[in-house]
């Protein structure tokens, strides 16, 4: 038994002083364990700090797409608003942009949010420039901008709006051209054609229901956007209706929509574009502005 | 038995290597970050937040590497992980020699601590540390090793890793390293803290010894050397891009940041961020503040609280904060002395009363909703008001006396605060506030009359950002200290949209700014035109009961101001000859000083007369049309077509 132990004793000691003098137990426990490495768990503050910035670029890359998303029309209305919902300072986008998703919501939800016929003066004046929307409380805040960053109108929309299944994409797209030309090639437009700014922003100081008498269906034009040109209010005397044709310029060449409209109405257009008290844009906007 | 202990060692052994961390293919990946950058608005970068660069060990002097080696493992080329004998001489120190214990760490392990373990000291975390070292030993060469190792030892200040600490305290990259700088620089990792040069330059000098000995031990150099190194004085850096930061306007935007991404993002994402501030003013206002300060403290002392000893150590304090105001950008933000010493955002987050800097809001109440104009008249006389029933308020002119009848811009020019009660009694305090709101002050304003007086508590910021509503002429742009922030790829992530909304009439706020003009010309604020400022400016000062704030908000077509100066715990500044500190004394000279550097980085330009305003040259007194021999006459602007009336005894 004691001769065993100092066996034992001499046996740990060779191996002691062979692992300090030529450290083979070192390089032998460092061999194993690079064998196992990979079966091993990723902890430890190098990893720590590799997760960390893998999710830091997860985060700003999902911000980075969802901005392009949103620049790229590759979203709906309704995924714009839950990004708005998310960002803090809000979401901007072009004009043509809003006007995409704007004219493409089913009536009640758009007719809410501003008037078809402000848009089109805006879109006719072209100084609507782009779009800003922005949490403001439990509703979401709609900023029409120039290109200066000044309001033109402002909206809010309810934050939890809700967006009915109805594909209105191409409601209006189809839109048929009445005439195929300029408005002067028609006699019965004769000395009563005008620019669609002017026309525009006049129809737009009137009541809802008059502009409706006017233009019944603006999102028909809304597909045109900036495109619309003049405006042509009929001399033909008939006895309720009257013929409005809105000029465009599509692909170079000219074409013409008519609408039938009520006499009355359009005569107070007329009056009011040829009358001396013919009030310039911005007290329209302003207007606008207060009637939100 | 011994076969029960072996089997016992070995289970002990696989449990602790199941738990092991797993090392990486490359021991340096994660190292190369580039760090989030903050720029002024014309491009210059003015901060960096985490971020590392890896330097290649064949770019890292010899000296370092020799002095790093002597000092924390001079067997370091020799051992596999783990110095046995330096391990032995630990053990017997802190087992037999009482209160002292001897550290026996390798580069290795060191290495193995900081990549995988972080500090927590048990007996398990040290088993693990071991076996880690070996297999760092085993997977990786001496050299990449070494070079891992000091790319991520830390130097204080911020500094991991030798690349970037030779180059906040030297200004060098690390290959150019002197044997002093390098001998320095090695002996700071023992403790940042303690060493940091900057901080402790005698310890640091003295470490620096030790390092130059152990060097001299392990022969890398001489006697010589050595006595040379040490006796080389060194002289620290200090353009460090984070040491030179005008930290409060940079705080607001790490705060900006936090709340919208969070640290770790910031820390890890290397945005690019993209500030409104002009660094080149920010500089100029902080040395305006302070020189102005230092010169104001030479000659005013606190006025103690309720007789209760005032604490010596206080010093006086103020905020600046510019504002463009065209586009809201916020060019300067100052808030306070010595961002290290008191990081409180004066200019954000003070709440401090803006005494008669806030009767513009009132005057643009009492035009636009009580048909004012600057050219009527009212009364200057003593008033009562009867407050809950019992008491009763008789508020005091600065003055202390009553100057009777006299036009609106006059009352504005003086700063009359009998008339400014008036009338607020006749517009009512809700339009006051009303007003103040719609140019962006969101602090709590009370719906009591005394707020035309300036008693709700507003900071800098607001005022700088609302008297740019009028410059504007009605036009708010929300003040904002970020244009744009993008990705490492450059990708926008989001920008500033401009939005300019007209919240008040431009005829209305070009009558306010002539009556601003006014304070400057001859009014409470004449002491900017006495210090030689002669372009196109308007503004009003302000002071509180007690002396306890002053302020000056002013600007020019271009950008807006606004000064306070004051004590953090309220107490009021008096002069030496006994009399107060006003806003014309206090704040209006330091914000001269600045907006005089200002007028020549910033086109002069003119205040636009609507086309709407008339100008009236008439008596101060009687408001009537000015003749030859009129004693005090007054250009007011007037809207075309305002009827002119006499107000005299105005009731709410």
């Amino acid at each position: 038994m004691f001769k065993n132990r100092w066996i034992w004793i001499i046996v740990f000691s060779i191996i002691f002083t062979g692992g300090v003098f030529f450290e083979w137990i070192e390089f032998f426990t460092g061999q194993y364990l690079k064998i196992g490495n990979y079966n091993r768990p990723k902890i430890g503050l190098i990893w720590e700090l590799q997760h960390d910035k893998r999710k830091a670029n997860n985060k700003l890359n999902k911000l980075a797409t969802e901005n392009f998303l949103i620049q790229n029309e590759f979203i709906s209305f309704e995924q714009l608003i839950s990004i708005v919902k998310s960002r803090s300072n809000g979401v901007t986008i072009s004009a043509s942009k809003f006007m995409h998703f704007f004219k493409n919501l089913p009536t009640f939800i758009s007719d809410e949010m501003f008037s078809p016929y402000s848009i089109l003066c805006f879109f006719c004046e072209q100084k609507w420039n782009r779009t800003h929307l922005k949490k403001d409380g439990n509703k979401i805040k709609i900023l029409l901008l120039d290109s200066k960053g000044l309001v033109l109108a402002e909206t809010s929309i309810n934050y939890n709006i809700v967006f009915p299944g109805l594909d209105t994409n191409h409601m209006y797209s189809k839109t048929k051209f009445d005439y195929e030309g300029r408005l002067e090639n028609l006699v019965m437009f004769k000395d009563s054609i005008y620019s669609a700014s002017v026309f525009f922003s006049n129809l737009s100081m009137f009541s809802l229901e008059i502009q409706k008498k006017i233009i019944p269906l603006p999102k028909k034009l809304l597909d045109f956007e900036n495109k619309l040109v003049r405006v042509g209010i009929s001399n033909k005397n008939e006895p309720e209706t009257i013929k409005i044709g809105v000029e465009i310029e599509n692909a170079g060449n000219r074409r013409v929509i008519f609408f039938k409209c009520q006499k009355k109405e359009v005569n107070s257009i007329r009056r009011k574009i040829k009358g001396p008290d013919h009030s310039n844009l911005l007290e329209t906007k302003f207007r606008i502005i207060e009637n939100r | 038995m011994i076969s029960f202990l072996i089997i016992l060692a070995m289970i002990f052994v696989s449990m602790v290597i199941k738990n092991l961390p797993q090392i990486p293919s490359s021991i340096n990946q994660s190292q190369n970050t580039p760090p989030t950058k903050i720029y002024s608005t014309k491009g210059h970068l003015i901060y960096t937040i985490g971020g590392h660069k890896k330097v290649k060990l064949d770019d890292i002097c010899d000296n370092f590497v020799q002095a790093i080696v002597a000092t924390e493992d001079h067997r370091f080329w020799k051992h596999r992980g783990i110095d046995k004998i330096s391990l032995l001489r630990a053990i017997f120190t802190t087992m037999f020699v009482s209160q002292k214990i001897y550290g026996a760490s390798t580069i290795t392990q060191q290495l193995s601590k900081n990549l995988f373990f972080g500090f927590e000291k048990t007996f398990m975390r040290k088993i693990r540390e071991l076996l880690i070292s070996l297999q760092i030993e085993a997977q990786f060469t001496k050299k990449e090793i070494l070079e891992a190792y000091l790319n991520q030892i830390y130097f204080s200040c911020g500094n991991y890793g030798i690349g970037r600490a030779s180059k906040f305290f030297f200004d060098k990259p690390a290959s150019n390293l002197t044997l002093a700088e390098a001998s320095l620089l090695a002996g700071i990792p023992k403790s940042p803290r303690n060493y940091n040069p900057i901080l402790y330059p005698e310890r640091a000098k003295k470490r620096q010894l030790i390092v130059l000995n152990r060097m001299l031990q392990s022969g890398y150099i001489t006697k010589k050397q050595l006595d040379t190194a040490y006796e080389l004085p060194l002289y620290y850096q200090t353009n460090d891009v984070n040491t030179q930061s005008s930290n409060y306007f940079i705080d607001s935007v790490i705060k900006y940041l936090n709340e919208k991404y969070g640290s770790n993002t910031i820390y890890h994402g290397s945005l690019k961020v993209y500030t409104t501030m002009d660094i080149h003013l920010q500089k100029f206002a902080e040395t305006c503040l302070e020189k102005g300060l230092q010169k104001l403290e030479k000659k005013v002392k606190p006025i103690p609280i309720d007789k209760i000893a005032v604490d010596s150590t206080i010093k006086l304090q103020g905020a600046l904060v510019s504002i463009d105001v065209l586009s809201g950008a916020v060019r300067v933000m100052v808030g306070g002395r010595n961002f290290s010493e008191t990081p409180f955002n004066r200019a954000m987050q003070n709440n401090r009363q803006p005494g008669s800097g806030f009767k513009p809001f009132l005057y643009y109440a009492a035009f636009d909703k009580g048909g004012l104009s600057p050219d009527n008249v009212v009364e200057d006389k003593k008033i009562s008001i009867t407050i809950s029933g019992t008491n009763v308020w008789e508020p005091r002119n600065f003055v202390r006396h009553y100057k009777g009848r006299l036009t609106v811009k006059k009352a504005f020019v003086e700063s009359v605060n009998t008339v400014a009660i008036q009338l607020m009694q006749r517009v009512g305090p809700e339009a006051v506030i009303n007003t103040a709101r719609k140019c962006g002050v969101f602090s709590i304003l009370s719906p009591v009359y005394s707020v035309a007086l300036g008693t709700s508590g507003v900071s800098p910021f607001e005022m700088a950002s609302s008297f740019s509503t009028f410059a504007s002429y009605g036009v708010y742009n929300e003040p904002h200290i970020i244009e744009r922030i993008e990705n490492s790829r450059g990708e926008i992530l989001e920008e500033h949209t401009l939005i300019s909304n007209k919240v008040l009439d431009p005829s209305i706020c070009y009558q306010l700014v002539d009556m601003m003009q006014g304070v400057v010309d001859v009014g409470s604020g004449k002491i900017i035109r006495s210090m030689g400022l002669d372009i196109e400016i308007a503004g009003k000062t302000g002071t509180t009961n007690g002396f306890n704030d002053a302020w000056f908000t002013g600007f020019t077509p271009l950008i807006s101001t606004s000064v306070w100066v004051g004590f953090d715990k309220y107490y009021g500044m008096q002069y030496k000859n006994g009399r107060g500190v006003t806003g014309a004394t206090g704040a209006a000279p330091i914000w001269a000083n600045y907006m005089t550097k200002v007028a020549k980085i910033y086109p002069t330009s003119f205040f636009k007369v609507p086309e709407n305003i008339n100008f009236h040259t008439v008596d101060a007194i009687t408001g009537k049309k000015a003749r030859l021999w009129t004693k005090n006459p007054i250009k007011v602007a007037v809207l075309k077509n305002n009827p002119r009336r006499i107000l005299t005894g105005c009731n709410p």
